[in-house]
């Protein structure tokens, strides 16, 4: 997969980078629109990261020019501007996607992957799976270690869920708000509410048993995996 | 071209209405003048008319005389300016006076003229004299006459010109003067003006604190003295609010930042080990994350006091908005064995945006929580108010059994960034901000929040929302 980066911000440009190489991505970097612009006619890409306030001309700019020549790859935007008019003109220059810095990489991570899957067929939704001993039903709403029966509360087991299909990615807080408590406003102080919450469902998944599969990654959230 | 200042803007308009006035009265003046003199020789010719009427005789030849020795003043100005001529019906001359001479008196008469009364008409003789003629038939020794009588208008039109030249005359000096007290009394009508101009000019940021005086708070100036004296206070509420939000920012913002350095700078001067190296930095990423947090917080509230921040009005149940609250704070209430009590006889529906109503409730609630004890209950309790503006109001406790809220910190809890005890800052996500979103949703949606002590320990949150009552549904219990 192709990633075009379109980013003066080089610090940010950077790190980005190194987490989407590290992610498997084929990534090539711009500082300018007109640059990526060029590179957009030339070669093939999968998908486009954009930041708005680029030197000499704007990311909605270079957007609404990319859509004018019939472009049809996927758009990301990257912007420090937040406001719901902003938002309106980034998705009706045509961006496909919006993400306001300062963002958590996982996050960016998770949204690159929905776009790439956007247009392709997609497949049913998973309802089994398997990780290590860890076994989950998701249409039976069944959870178990081994032989042993976990006893999962509705939440808990949504959780679960959710960390299940991320599996081996971290999942950060703000994602668990927004896709699992389905929380939009991002000043509900759920962030202890989260923590508990997983406290809890770790208790009932992994305290028992020898085997850890949840993890806290310090500053970023939680993941499901196994430990080698 | 408009001139510079108002006082010269209105003297200019003081003149002009006066020198038009003027000009008006002028013409009517000269009208009304003219009209009197004239009624005046008509008055006089028809008089000397009728006398001349009893003077004219046929002489014995068949010529028409007039008796000329009647007059004891024959020197008399009527007599002197007097012109006439009689002629027959069909226009023949039988008599011209001296003061004529050669000169006619409109010649030939139209059919019917002067026979019923005196007919009046002005007229120019051919020398060019400009006279007023009336016309008469008079009847002597059976034979009709026409008598026609003028006097010259020389006299009236020179005195006319004198009167109008006069009030010409004058016109410049009642406009000079009325230029001068004009620019007089609207230097005093404009001079308090000046000095609050002037008072207002002297108070500057740094002295917002001060008022102008208003002498009339009934007059023009006594309004704009008030209402830039609710300008200033104001003014000088957003400065101390700027104030004190900017020295609170400065420090929750300076707090993180300085931990983010102190740990950064630790993890680059020793060696470590790739774990604790993780560990230093996902300790800097927690700090970035209560920035991040932070910022976003300010950012909404600077917009909600700029009122960009637009509401989406609907309509929907309290009660829901609490179970949701409760559903999502649950989880640590019962990780510290605390109960969510709720009390409620009957619902009530407000028309509010929804997503702010729920993150105030939500604050509140949590915060509840966070300081109530372990083993604790939180009451939750929805009543109905005594109606107000004609509208029912509701009423949403929240009551903790935590330590209670000391007097003199209950206004200012909702202050952005104050604490009542400085120690508890490091608590993840709380940044003082919580309870002041709280209130900007609730009074921007028509309600109002203030906090009381509960009757055993800890306080009560109060919640005051104008609704709508749904029908009771019973004791609701959760």
């Amino acid at each position: 997969m192709r990633i075009l980066f379109i980013e003066d911000e080089k610090k940010i440009a950077g790190a980005v980078c190194g987490a989407l190489i590290a992610d498997g991505y084929s990534v090539t970097a711009t500082t300018t629109g007109e640059e990526g612009f060029y590179l957009l006619h030339n070669q093939d890409f999968d998908l486009v990261l954009l930041d708005l306030m680029l030197p000499v001309r704007s990311g909605i700019e270079i957007l609404r020019d990319i859509r004018k020549w019939g472009l049809k790859v996927p758009v990301l935007i990257l912007t420090s501007k937040d406001s719901v008019e902003d938002r309106v003109v980034g998705l009706d220059a045509g961006a496909d996607d919006y993400m306001v810095k300062p963002f958590a990489l996982p996050e960016l991570l998770a949204r690159i992957r929905a776009l790439l899957r956007r247009g392709k067929k997609e497949g049913p939704s998973r309802l089994k799976f398997q990780l290590s001993d860890l076994a989950v039903d998701v249409s039976a709403r069944e959870a178990r270690r081994g032989a042993q029966v976990l006893d999962l509360t509705a939440k808990e087991f949504s959780l679960l869920e959710y960390l299940l299909m991320n599996e081996g990615r971290v999942v950060s807080r703000e994602m668990l708000a927004r896709d699992v408590w389905k929380e939009t406003s991002r000043h509900t102080p759920i962030d202890n509410v989260i923590d508990v919450q997983v406290a809890r469902l770790r208790r009932k998944i992994d305290d028992p048993f020898p085997n850890k599969l949840l993890h806290t990654v310090r500053g970023i959230g939680f993941v499901l995996r196994e430990e080698k | 071209m408009r001139p510079r200042n108002v006082r010269t803007r209105l003297t200019l308009w003081y003149v002009s209405i006066f020198g038009i006035g003027l000009i008006v009265y002028i013409c009517l003046a000269a009208v009304l003048h003219y009209w009197q003199l004239t009624s005046q020789i008509y008055n006089a010719e028809v008089q000397d008319v009728e006398t001349a009427e009893g003077l004219l005789y046929f002489k014995p030849d068949g010529d028409l005389a007039m008796n000329e020795e009647y007059h004891n003043h024959p020197e008399s100005l009527l007599l002197l300016d007097r012109m006439m001529e009689v002629l027959t019906p069909d226009g023949k001359v039988l008599y011209r006076n001296k003061r004529l001479g050669g000169r006619d008196l409109g010649g030939k008469p139209f059919a019917g003229e002067g026979e019923s009364g005196y007919y009046e008409r002005s007229l120019r003789l051919s020398d060019g004299t400009r006279v007023l003629r009336i016309s008469h038939i008079h009847s002597i020794d059976g034979r009709p006459l026409l008598i026609r009588l003028a006097y010259s208008t020389a006299r009236l039109q020179h005195r006319m010109l004198e009167l109008i030249g006069v009030l010409l005359l004058a016109l410049p000096v009642a406009l000079a003067t009325a230029w001068f007290a004009g620019f007089h009394v609207t230097r005093r009508a404009l001079a308090p003006l000046e000095d609050l101009a002037r008072r207002t000019e002297r108070i500057t940021a740094t002295r917002l604190q001060q008022r102008l005086p208003v002498e009339n708070p009934d007059d023009e100036l006594g309004h704009i003295a008030r209402v830039l004296n609710g300008l200033l206070a104001r003014l000088e509420n957003s400065f101390e609010q700027l104030r004190r939000f900017t020295s609170d920012a400065s420090h929750e913002l300076r707090t993180p930042l300085a931990a983010l350095r102190s740990v950064g700078e630790m993890g680059l001067q020793g060696e470590y080990s790739s774990t604790e190296y993780r560990d230093i930095i996902g300790s800097m990423l927690e700090e970035v994350t209560r920035l991040t947090r932070m910022v976003e917080s300010l950012l909404t509230m600077s917009r909600a006091d700029a009122g960009e921040l637009k509401l989406q009005i609907s309509a929907f149940s309290v009660m829901d908005l609490v179970r949701e609250g409760i559903a999502l704070v649950e989880v640590l209430a019962d990780e510290k064995e605390q109960q969510i009590e709720v009390l409620a006889k009957q619902d009530f529906v407000v028309n509010a945006d929804r997503l702010f109503l729920r993150q105030a409730i939500v604050n509140v609630l949590h915060n509840a929580v966070k300081y109530s004890p372990v083993g604790s209950t939180v009451r939750i309790t929805l009543s109905r108010l005594p109606e107000l503006d004609g509208r029912p109001w509701m009423l949403l406790e929240i009551t903790d059994e935590g330590p209670g809220i000391r007097e003199e910190d209950r206004a200012k809890i909702f202050d952005r960034f104050y604490r009542v005890d400085e120690g508890r800052s490091q608590d993840a996500g709380g940044a003082g901000l919580g309870l002041a979103i709280a209130k900007w949703a609730i009074q921007a949606n028509g309600g109002d929040i203030h906090v009381e002590p509960a009757a055993a320990c800890g306080s009560s949150f109060l919640i005051r929302m104008p609704c709508q009552i749904i029908a009771n549904t019973g004791v609701l219990q959760d």
